[in-house]
């Protein structure tokens, strides 16, 4: 795989400025086109609430301008349904798109790998028996909503860790050893999960229906709980664009440019598990965000991961809050989980983009 | 180090416009409210008798229609095709995920779920101000309970008392019939592919139990085993039992079953799955069909 390695090669000065002006202005756009997404997301749903209804109902929730907004055709259900129910749920869509993105597009720059997504490492499947174990044991219902979210949140740092520790050798972390002992891990922990179904079967659905993958009846206790550690995690992983950049050429070439390659790759592992753990502990396992997007849009921009990475991150999370919107409002009443959507929706169009370009993606 | 300082920088800005971000329903206690404990424990103040409805469960949507109380409804789930009447009714989703929009915009002032996979769904619509009340039953005994406690929240206890009179007289006597009875061994299929059965602490298996008859699964580790097939012919059942997605002439046809006892002797049959699986007013029903199945004899 070679990987970008003719392009970085080429770029002198002077393409930089250029590629890097360019960019700016997609991520402008799509910054914008990702608050404009949201906002129609938010007045979109199967109660009947006006566009108009809906913005002051939004506007009267902003500081000093709020005063001067009337409310007095809006009922306290409708005010209710916009700011406890779709605003949470938007944002918490665009984060968690975001976030797989992300780290999709990290993963698979730092490990080399073209099918390499979010939960290569043992996120999913640890997430997945944490979220189980928390729901087949009640916890859930003891300890209240969050619960489910912490267990998965927890199970996905375990079992990343252990994956890690598995591939380590020595000082090292081998790319190879690293992607079988996350694919051993997972499989071993799925059948775990999956034996705990077998004798946990009135609980079967929920555990299902986590798997899938939902947005719905997530609130703003979701939001605070994993916005911060997204947050965080993105904007973390952005400023480290340059050194995955470098780290293409191969752990020997970095060396010589002052980058330590080996500690970079436990950084960026660490913090993708991280931010990748607290998207699905909130989201449950939505496949193909993480793998496609940044794919697709390597596609459209190139290799560069200062510009790769940004635009991933806001192509995702439009990319779920439209999927999401779908999933809510397809059906009427009821909803069909939001993994289905995005795998029914992104699949063609990814292959339409990979047809038409017709060139080595890497 | 300058990648740490940029990270920092940025994250600053972020907090700085996360703040202020979330918010809480909150609740009043009202004057002349009544406590309930519903099937959870939990203890649910109902203010004023209920105007208006949401049942999200198909048992307790037949509970009110029994109770008359129908023209309260306005929300039932996409489950609720009984009585005929209730699939006129606005539809609030399917039962393991119903729409919280639309029910927080129906404006209920009661909503009513069942346990299990609608836990979650409790807690979601108490944080939207919203009074959640649970019943749900895997016996007869609690449904008769339940069917009482919903007369009194819905202020028609007089209703409720006669509804459950008439259920627990025919339950007493079939409970009567078949006291000093062999108690043939009974399998109830849940499903085909894979052979599962119900076990202790369900619904159906106190079904089996009243009506005279021993369950085959009554001894299994969880609530709704997978059997494998060793299990079945070793033990081999005097009565076959499955729901009526089946037909009789095609379990009997199943390769191997015709070793069965049940077989032989012509005792597999069919039942309505939902007078046998949904804890409401027709369980009495369920459970005669039942008795009639394990003890012919007795009901001609």
């Amino acid at each position: 795989m070679e990987f970008c390695k003719m392009e970085l090669a080429k770029e002198s000065n002077n393409i930089k400025k250029q590629t890097n002006s360019r960019s700016i202005g997609k991520i402008v756009a799509l910054t914008i086109l990702l608050i404009f997404v949201c906002l129609t997301a938010i007045t979109i749903g199967p109660a009947d609430i006006t566009l108009n209804q809906t913005w002051r109902i939004i506007l009267s929730q902003v500081p000093v301008l709020g005063e001067s907004i009337t409310l007095d055709d809006v009922r306290i259900s409708q005010q209710t349904i916009v700011l406890q129910i779709r605003l949470p749920r938007v944002l918490l869509a665009a984060l968690v798109g975001i976030a797989l993105a992300t780290v999709g597009a990290t993963f698979q720059g730092l490990l080399k790998n073209p099918m390499a997504d979010p939960y290569i490492i043992g996120v999913s499947s640890g997430a997945a028996l944490g979220a189980t174990i928390a729901i087949v044991t009640g916890l859930s219902a003891a300890a209240g909503y969050l619960a489910v979210p912490w267990m998965a949140f927890a199970g996905a740092l375990i079992s990343t860790y252990t994956v890690y520790n598995i591939a380590r050798v020595g000082n090292r972390v081998p790319v190879y050893t690293l992607l079988l002992a996350g694919v051993a891990l997972s499989a071993f922990m799925s059948a775990i999960m999956s034996f705990l179904m077998v004798l946990n079967s009135k609980e079967m659905q929920q555990v299902v229906f986590w798997l899938l993958g939902s947005f719905s009846a997530r609130n703003w206790g979701h939001v605070q709980a994993a916005a911060p550690l997204i947050i965080i995690g993105v904007v973390i992983i952005n400023c480290f664009a340059r050194d995955l950049n470098i780290m293409l050429f191969g752990d020997h070439t970095a060396q010589h440019l002052g980058i330590d390659a080996e500690k970079t790759k436990k950084l960026l592992l660490t913090l993708g598990a991280f931010t990748a753990a607290a998207a699905v502990s909130v989201s449950g396992t939505i496949g193909f965000v993480g793998l496609i997007v940044p794919h697709g849009v390597r596609l459209v921009v190139g290799p560069d991961h200062r510009s790769l990475m940004p635009i991933s991150a806001l192509v995702g999370g439009i990319f779920m809050v439209v999927t999401d919107t779908f999933a809510r409002t397809f059906l009427g009443s009821v909803e069909i989980p939001v993994g289905i959507i995005t795998a029914m929706l992104g699949g063609p169009f990814f292959i339409y983009l990979l047809k038409r370009k017709q060139r080595d993606e890497f | 180090m300058k990648n740490i300082y940029q990270a920092a920088l940025i994250l600053m800005v972020c907090v700085m416009l996360l703040a202020g971000c979330g918010s809480k329903a909150d609740t009043t206690v009202g004057e002349d409210s009544k406590i309930f404990k519903d099937v959870l424990g939990r203890e649910v103040e109902i203010k004023e008798t209920p105007k208006k409805i949401i049942s999200l469960t198909p048992a307790v949507t037949e509970i009110l229609f029994e109770l008359g109380l129908d023209e309260r409804i306005i929300g039932v789930t996409e489950y609720c095709n009984y009585p005929e009447a209730a699939l006129k009714k606005p539809k609030m989703g399917d039962f393991a995920n119903p729409n919280v929009e639309l029910i927080v915009d129906a404006e209920p002032q009661i909503v009513f779920v069942a346990a299990g996979v609608q836990m979650e769904l409790i807690k979601r619509l108490e944080q939207l101000g919203i009074t959640v009340f649970c019943l749900d039953a895997e016996s007869v005994d609690q449904v008769i309970k339940n069917i009482q406690m919903t007369g009194e929240i819905m202020g028609v206890p007089e209703a409720a008392q006669k509804l459950t009179s008439e259920m627990q007289a025919k339950v007493d006597a079939v409970v009567l019939k078949v006291k000093d009875q062999e108690r043939p061994v009974v399998f109830f299929e849940v499903w085909d592919e894979p052979l599962m059965s119900a076990g202790p602490g369900t619904f159906i298996n106190s079904l089996i139990e009243l009506a005279g008859g021993q369950n085959l699964a009554g001894d299994a580790d969880t609530r709704y085993p997978q059997l494998s097939m060793e299990v079945l012919f070793e033990r081999d059942p005097d009565v076959y039992i499955a729901n009526d997605f089946h037909k009789q002439s095609d379990i009997m046809a199943r390769p191997g079953y015709e070793n069965l006892t049940a077989v032989k002797t012509d005792r597999v049959h069919t039942i309505d799955d939902d007078l046998v699986t949904l804890p409401g007013p027709r369980v009495v029903l369920g459970l005669e069909e039942m008795a009639r199945i394990i003890h012919p004899e007795l009901f001609q």
